[in-house]
């Protein structure tokens, strides 16, 4: 099956050209924020000190940190990839914290309600198609056949 | 320019003009033979609904003749044949190694190839499992029967190896239907194949549909039985290139290996089982299916989780019969008179008490199984879709008449229309004379009656015009094309055709393939070692392993992107609810301030504006 982007009545999306939804903005900066909360938040348990598992939570805390400002950068220059990771991200901390609400103690709800938008804001499928996770709505999708004869 | 045979001909000369060509798959086991060998070689049996089985006819004292014969029955029984008897463990035993010597001797073996497994996704797979369990409960034809079955036939096919079809000729609203029906001693398709079902005896039918022109016969149209499809999608035209292979005059037909069904093309198709399930759990299915696909923009093709995905192989690589093939056709005509086909009403093979019907043996060619009249055979036309298509010389002349009709209609009309408005104008002017006279309100108010039933009745009158017109435009426009002999698309009443699967979607690495094998069974395995092992925590445990071997499976199938979007959102949607559930008072109270701002913003700008 190929895809025909350039037929009459198909939209060319160029992702370069493709606008930004708000949605889009918004869990970018999301993304980029969470970031900077973990970099601080690492940087401070570092900072003030303490045995060697509080010093690598502090260390990986700043390494998450590193990782979800590239995912949000990646987000608002609406990279493929970043809509990937954001999407596995949002699988990960939902499930953590759902099971916490079920089954255990103490669940973020900021941080399920934050996810949830996210996901939601990423998942329309204009939103998959300007991220090049999916073809356009209205992209031909058409298979290699034979041309087919006319009766004699 | 298709071969044309005289309409005078025989039917023996008219069927074998159009026989089809038969391509089989490697390792099929059974190929049509005649029904009186069959019938010779089976007993005859009946069952009666208090779960009794009483033999009738022993094997070797059973023919057609005495098939046929009268007999009484209570409601709720079936009478059937059974070609291979009840088997004891050294019988079975003795069959399975046959059949495996039978293979080498023939050197026809199935190979399913890398990835059959790995087609359908892990739910699919659960319910391929559930559905070989449920065979457990419902009635099956036993193991060793097919291996049995396929020993004897190839005894037979030995000692005489003739391929016959039952070929009918039916005349029906100016068209000539040549039907093909092949009859098997067997349907091996789950034991052989890994397909939905067995079943002893199978019929499968091959149509061809002739009009005459000049007194001859002209092949238009060609419909093949297959699992899925109905009415027009059965059939293609004679010059239908995409679809219909022809060698000289013969369709080529491809045929599923062990269920036999037939295909246009080459290739592997899937089949799909519908689970038995309440029509109301089928109408909750398929309203989540739309809000999924709509509401969430998920978008994708709409396809029911209630149905089970099995492969049928049409390979055609196997043995080839027909004219110009190294095995060839002996015709056998059948019609309503044929004793077999219309006197016995019962199953051609084993009644497994299957409720589901998918093992029971199917019945002859004229009835379904439960003695009712088969609709392909007394509507052959109906069967593909053409009880509405006239034969092609026939077309114009009946568009003519309907024109003819049409204008005659409208030329009545262009006459009453203007009588039926002068009615209803002068009834508006009796009634506007009415107007201001208190002592005519009675009669003022029976003229308002009648002019608005005059008025309706020319505005049906108008609108039956309006629309004549429009219907006779597209008449003249197909009957100026007819004229004119241009070609129609002979495709265009194809909804949904018979693909086989894109060999992307075909054919998984071994390491999918070795993940689809043991994936099933080491979720089971997960799920007993954490009931086991970790009983405080089973249930969140559950839930990550199920949510890793989701994920884990679309990493080899290729749908990782797809996937992880899919357990996003049915996660986030179980968030918003909990969400709802422990914030309900802050979510009401926030929608109340959007809601009074939205309309204090509408507001504002109506003042502004």
């Amino acid at each position: 099956m190929e895809l025909q982007e350039n037929q009459p009545g198909a939209t060319v999306v160029s992702r370069s050209a493709a606008k930004r939804p708000l949605a889009v903005t918004l869990v970018g900066i999301l993304g980029l924020g969470a970031g900077v909360y973990y970099i601080v938040d690492g940087v401070l348990v570092i900072v003030s000190g303490g045995d060697t598992s509080k010093l690598a939570g502090g260390a990986f805390e700043l390494a998450l940190g590193v990782l979800v400002i590239g995912i949000g950068a990646g987000v608002l220059r609406m990279r493929r990839w970043a809509w990937v990771a954001f999407m596995t991200w949002a699988v990960v901390g939902l499930t953590q914290q759902l099971l916490r609400h079920f089954f255990y103690d103490h669940p973020n709800y900021v941080a399920m309600a934050l996810n949830t938008v996210a996901v939601l804001a990423l998942t329309p499928l204009d939103v998959q198609a300007a991220f090049g996770v999916r073809p356009p709505r209205n992209a031909r999708l058409v298979h290699a056949v034979p041309s087919r004869s006319h009766r004699n | 320019m298709p071969s044309r045979v005289a309409a005078t001909a025989t039917d023996v000369e008219i069927l074998r003009a159009f026989e089809p060509i038969v391509r089989y798959t490697q390792g099929e086991k059974f190929f049509p033979m005649d029904v009186e060998r069959y019938v010779l070689a089976s007993s005859l049996w009946l069952y009666i609904p208090d779960g009794t089985d009483e033999e009738l006819v022993p094997e070797g004292a059973l023919t057609t003749d005495v098939l046929v014969e009268q007999r009484e029955a209570p409601f709720g029984s079936f009478f059937y044949l059974r070609f291979i008897g009840a088997l004891d463990l050294q019988e079975s035993a003795q069959v399975l190694v046959g059949q495996r010597q039978l293979a080498k001797r023939q050197q026809s073996e199935f190979h399913a190839g890398v990835g059959r497994l790995a087609r359908g996704g892990l739910l699919p797979r659960l319910g391929d499992g559930l559905f070989s369990l449920s065979l457990l409960l419902r009635g099956k034809v036993p193991g060793a029967t097919a291996a049995a079955a396929a020993l004897k036939y190839a005894e037979m096919r030995e000692a005489d190896e003739t391929y016959v079809y039952q070929g009918r000729v039916a005349r029906q609203s100016g068209w000539t239907i040549c039907q093909y029906w092949f009859f098997f001693a067997y349907n091996p398709w789950r034991s052989g194949f890994h397909g939905v079902n067995d079943h002893e005896s199978d019929w499968e039918m091959v149509s061809v549909y002739l009009y005459e022109e000049s007194g001859e016969l002209v092949p238009e149209w060609v419909a093949y039985a297959s699992h899925d499809f109905h009415g027009a999608d059965l059939r293609r035209r004679w010059d239908d290139r995409v679809d219909l292979e022809l060698e000289g005059d013969h369709p080529v037909v491809y045929a599923g290996a062990g269920s036999h069904a037939s295909y246009f093309r080459r290739g592997e198709y899937q089949a799909e089982v519908p689970i038995p399930a309440p029509q109301r759990v089928k109408r909750v299915v398929e309203a989540m299916g739309d809000f999924w696909r709509e509401r969430l923009g998920q978008g994708g093709e709409a396809s029911s989780p209630l149905r089970i995905p099995f492969i049928d192989f049409a390979r055609g690589d196997g043995l080839a019969i027909g004219p110009g093939q190294p095995q060839e056709w002996t015709p056998n005509v059948i019609d309503e008179t044929t004793p077999w086909a219309s006197r016995y009403r019962g199953l051609w093979g084993l009644y497994a008490q299957d409720p589901i019907a998918g093992e029971n043996a199917p019945a002859g060619p004229m009835y379904d199984r439960d003695g009712s009249p088969r609709p392909s055979w007394f509507n052959p036309l109906g069967f593909a879709g053409l009880d509405r298509v006239p034969p092609p010389p026939r077309e114009l002349e009946v568009l003519e008449g309907e024109c003819a009709r049409l204008e005659a209609r409208q030329s009545e009309l262009d006459r009453v229309i203007p009588e039926e408005t002068s009615m209803l104008q002068e009834l508006g002017v009796r009634l506007r004379s009415m107007h201001g006279s208190p002592h005519l309100a009675t009669e003022s108010a029976k003229l308002e009656a009648e002019a608005a039933e005059q008025a309706a009745r020319l505005t049906g009158l108008r609108k039956e015009r309006a629309e004549n017109e429009a219907v006779l435009e597209g008449i003249r426009r197909r009957i100026e094309h007819l004229r004119t002999g241009a070609p129609d698309d002979p495709r265009a009443h194809i909804r949904h055709a018979a693909e086989p699967v894109p060999v992307s979607k075909m054919r998984f690495d071994r390491a999918a393939e070795l993940w689809a094998a043991f994936s099933i069974s080491a979720l089971l395995i997960g799920l007993a070692v954490l009931i086991l092992a970790a009983p405080r925590n089973v249930w969140s445990a559950v839930i990550v392993l199920v949510i890793v071997f989701i994920v884990g499976e679309s990493i080899l199938r290729g749908t990782f992107i797809r996937t992880v979007n899919r357990v996003a959102v049915i996660l986030a949607l179980v968030a918003v609810f909990v969400l709802f559930v422990q914030y309900w008072k802050f979510v009401f109270v926030a929608l109340l301030v959007g809601l009074a701002g939205f309309l204090l913003l509408q507001r504002l700008r109506e003042l502004r504006a």
